[in-house]
């Protein structure tokens, strides 16, 4: 700026532009500019000592990865693919799932419980944004991963190829050991293959995810029945570590009479038989047992046969512990639901099924799991017309089948969270350890005890494993192989809650729902009944994500900053900071976040002395 | 369709660019004024000269030798913002700067009441420079004062509860509009998008331009420093503070057409409002309600 010499002396310059120690009152004459004038900016006023609480950024977990059971990065995944960046989006999401495309179909998705847009317009579509990614090509082939460790020379034996087993065994295998599965069935998979109708999980799909396991060096010996060819104890001296995922395979007896005939099936005997190809004879009425989801899918199985399908269940539709939507597309597919009956007996006639007496229940007090037990009501019995039935009332764990060996079985039954037994290198994990039993829990379980094994095989004195739990929830594998520099590993991270954003910035938004067919024609057809997103349709929906606690740099706090405090990422160290000198501590950066990135803290008067930074 | 994100551009303007007034001014914590002069500022660019009344921002500036603005800066009375924006506009033309953007900067006491005359008499000779009327709605740096922006019945120092303002607020954007000059418009820090185009689209214009930005006052309006921001967009969404422009005193467009939220919602930030009783509120709604409706009426004749 051109500053006119005739009118301000230079020492009533230097006074103007450094400030005189000198009163005005003692100025000389010739120091005294003829007009007051300042040149010089505010930077330097320690403005900031008038605060008393700091704003300061702080990275908040989502409640979405403390939901999530196999322990994905779920808003970092859809903030990804809402940013455009699908490729990045698929390593994060490849970085803790070896299975996306699978868990994106049949998850059963307690990240989308979890949202805190439920209490806006519904929660985020995470499950089919996850299915999106995992259909992408870059899930084509094993180059997804890079292994994190050079090869470690040691040895694990798996017992099981479902989710459980695959998801320890990819684990494993990153950490850089040798895994080999046994498998007793001939395919692998477990209740992935066995277990879940093709219309819900098409058969390609998980031979693509399983492929890319067995890429990764990964052998699995299928028809091998470890319990019978192949004693744990003798796994045990031959492989540096034994895991244990073998499932819940054995259906629970119904035991009424009847129950030898021909045309009586267990759901898990059923669903196996028609994922081989060759679905069994139900003839014109099939009754279903239960109300849970194998309830649920032997039913919409026997319906794509051509049979008329009723579900008998002890409860009401609403105690039914099937998954709600699943339950929705059953009704839709034209399967009749006979609630509150328990049956009594099956009515045989020349060897062949005709019906079924049931007895008509009422609701009583709830029971120890907290639903309304059934109350049979005397003298209420009916008949219903059955040509066959299939028994869902859930399945069991057969530990004996899988060793004779009490020490064994008696360390099997006390695994600690992360699948450990008394036994040295004996682990277990999946629907075989009990509690919830989901693909997404069995693959969080298999993860869990992938990382109990290597800091066993390994003998680390490392950070302990429960640094590696995120939000309370499930483990990071990605945090663990980066020693838990991670962020929502952070001590101490908060949950945020939806009272803790600020929903001014949320419009309402209409959520993507995936499409469907439902009016299967009885047609043998297991085709699949979801399709997913477009790209359009999985950007659309990942904008729909708050990123709750995750500063995505929109620049509120930038904007909103009366003192220009609120600023930005540190060149050099990429942290979010805000001047101290300037910031007075209003607060308004932390009430407009949306996302509560920010919090506010006490100042320490005696402690913090607040410095003199400039911009 | 209010997108509530403010868009990249309006975010790289606004936000990410660290031009603008320097940081360690002297306005009280989540001062509105300080605020929109920051976003005025970066909206219009450092090609600018200001003129400042006694008021406020005379303050926050910061004391001598210092200057916070960053840009020439002219401290002048209290009711003589105008003719001194008129004479800076005059001797830089004289000197054949078209270029330079003169802005007077002036509080709702300098225009509302006390600099009135001679902002009409601006505006009457439609003098090319940008005038903006930050808007606390009292005297706040003397002692929260009333003036005539203070709404009908609200708390000041001057119109206790018990003696309350008996006249609303006074409507300056009406007076201004019957002057026909070339552009006239509201904003709210609060809307970022809508703040920063105003700007610039006045920055663009020739001939006297008026805009009257809401800037609310932590301390002389008695709520928490923390909700500047959501008072103003309350003022905005309850309609309390309509975001419009006007054409040359004539085309009126509404550039915000809120869901509207419950006045409550903005009435209760604020303990200035805190004696309003129920038919205080809907004394208080209806007159907010009247106008908007002149507005609307207004704006449907002209598109």
């Amino acid at each position: 700026m051109a500053i006119h010499k005739e009118i301000f002396s230079d020492e009533a310059l230097r006074h103007v532009r450094e400030g005189s120690a000198k009163p005005p009152g003692q100025l000389s004459a010739d120091e005294i500019p003829p007009m007051a004038a300042s040149w010089a900016n505010t930077e330097k006023m320690p403005v900031g000592g008038w605060k008393e609480n700091r704003p300061r950024y702080l990275r908040g977990l989502s409640p979405c990865l403390a939901h999530c059971p196999v322990g994905n990065d779920v808003e970092g995944f859809v903030s990804t693919v809402r940013e455009g960046d699908v490729e990045s989006a698929a390593r994060l999401l490849a970085a803790e799932t070896p299975l996306p495309a699978t868990c994106g179909r049949v998850c059963y998705h307690p990240c989308e419980s979890g949202c805190n847009r439920v209490q806006l317009d519904g929660s985020v579509g995470i499950r089919a944004i996850e299915r999106y990614l995992g259909d992408l090509p870059y899930f084509d082939s094993a180059n997804i991963w890079s292994q994190a460790r050079p090869a470690t020379g040691k040895n694990i034996a798996i017992a099981g190829s479902g989710p459980g087993g695959l998801a320890s065994a990819w684990a494993l295998s990153l950490l850089g050991h040798k895994v080999e599965i046994f498998e007793r069935k001939p395919e692998p998979g477990g209740l992935l293959l066995y277990g879940i109708p093709a219309y819900r999980l098409p058969k390609d799909i998980l031979s693509k995810e399983i492929g890319r396991i067995k890429d990764m060096g990964v052998r699995i010996n299928c028809g091998v029945n470890v319990g019978e060819a192949k004693e744990l104890s003798k796994l045990l001296e031959s492989y540096d570590s034994v895991f244990v995922a073998t499932g819940a395979a054995k259906s629970r007896d119904i035991n009424i009479k009847g129950d030898n005939n021909k045309a009586v099936y267990s759901a898990i005997e059923y669903l196996s038989e028609a994922t081989s190809g060759n679905i069994p004879e139900t003839g014109r009425e099939c009754i279903i047992i239960g109300g849970g989801n194998s309830a649920v899918d032997a039913a919409r199985s026997a319906k794509r046969s051509g049979a008329n399908v009723t579900i008998v269940y002890r409860r009401t539709r609403a105690e039914m512990p099937a998954y709600e939507t699943e339950i929705d597309d059953a009704l839709k597919e034209g399967i009749q639901l006979e609630e509150l009956a328990i049956p009594l007996e099956l009515i045989v006639e020349n060897g062949s099924l005709t019906g079924m007496k049931c007895l008509k229940t009422k609701l009583g007090e709830p029971d120890d799991s907290g639903r309304r037990s059934p109350i049979p009501v005397p003298g209420s019995d009916f008949v219903i017309p059955a040509s066959s039935m299939i028994n869902a009332l859930g399945e069991i764990i057969d530990k004996e089948e899988l060793t004779k060996n009490s020490d064994f079985q008696n360390a099997l039954s006390e695994l600690n969270h992360w699948g450990s037994s008394n036994i040295q290198g004996l682990f277990a994990g999946g629907d075989f350890v009990g509690g919830d039993r989901t693909v997404a829990h069995a693959i969080g379980g298999g993860k869990r005890a992938a990382m109990a094994i290597d800091r066993f095989l390994l003998g680390k004195s490392a950070n302990p494993l429960e640094s590696y739990i995120v939000g309370g929830g499930p483990a990071s594998l990605a945090g663990y192989l980066k020693n838990g520099e991670s962020d929502v590993l952070a001590e101490g991270i908060k949950t945020i809650q939806y009272k803790d954003l600020n929903p001014a910035y949320f419009p309402n938004v209409e959520r993507e729902e995936l499409a469907k067919v439902l009016d299967q024609k009885p047609d043998n057809s297991f085709r699949e009944v979801e399709s997913g997103y477009t790209p359009e349709e999985a950007k659309a929906e990942a904008n729909r994500c708050f990123s709750c606690g995750r500063c995505t740099n929109c620049g509120l706090c930038q904007i909103f900053c009366p003192e220009g405090a609120a600023v930005h990422r540190d060149p050099q160290s990429k942290e979010l900071m805000i001047f101290d000198s300037h910031c007075k501590g209003c607060g308004i950066c932390v009430e407009e976040c949306p996302r509560c990135a920010l919090v506010m803290e006490p100042v320490n008067k005696e402690s913090d002395v607040v410095k003199t930074e400039t911009q | 369709m209010i997108i509530r994100e403010p868009n990249k551009a309006t975010v790289n303007i606004l936000g990410k660019d660290h031009s603008g007034p320097s940081g360690g001014h002297l306005a009280c914590q989540g001062c509105g004024g300080a605020l929109s002069l920051r976003m005025a500022l970066k909206a219009i660019g450092n090609r600018c000269i200001f003129v400042i009344p006694a008021c406020c921002m005379a303050v926050i500036d910061g004391p001598f030798p210092v200057s916070s603005l960053g840009v020439p800066l002219m401290h002048i009375a209290f009711g003589a913002t105008a003719p001194t924006a008129t004479g800076i506009k005059a001797g830089l033309t004289t000197q054949g700067d078209n270029e330079t953007l003169v802005v007077a900067w002036a509080g709702d006491g300098a225009t509302f009441d006390i600099g009135l005359g001679a902002v009409s008499a601006a505006a009457d000779r439609n003098d090319d420079y940008l005038y903006v009327c930050y808007d606390n709605e009292a005297y706040m740096n003397t002692g929260i004062q009333q003036s005539g922006a203070t709404p009908k019945a609200a708390w000041t120092t001057t119109t206790p509860n018990k003696k309350p303002k008996t006249s609303i607020k006074k409507d300056i954007i009406s007076i201004m509009a019957a002057h026909r000059i070339p552009y006239i418009a509201t904003a709210s820090p609060s809307h970022p998008d809508d703040f920063l185009r105003k700007f610039q689209k006045a920055k663009e214009i020739k001939g006297f331009r008026f805009l009257h930005v809401f800037a609310p006052c932590p301390p002389g309006q008695r709520f928490e420093e923390k909700n500047t921001v959501k008072v103003a967009r309350n003022a905005v969404e309850s309609r309390v503070f309509p975001l419009l422009e006007i054409e040359n005193g004539e085309k009126l467009t509404l550039t915000d057409i809120p869901d509207p939220i419950p006045i409550k919602e903005y009435l209760e930030l604020q303990n200035r409002f805190a004696h309003f009783k129920n038919e205080d509120i809907e004394a208080f709604e209806k007159n907010i309600e009247k106008r908007w409706q002149e507005l609307s009426e207004w704006n449907r004749k002209q598109t």
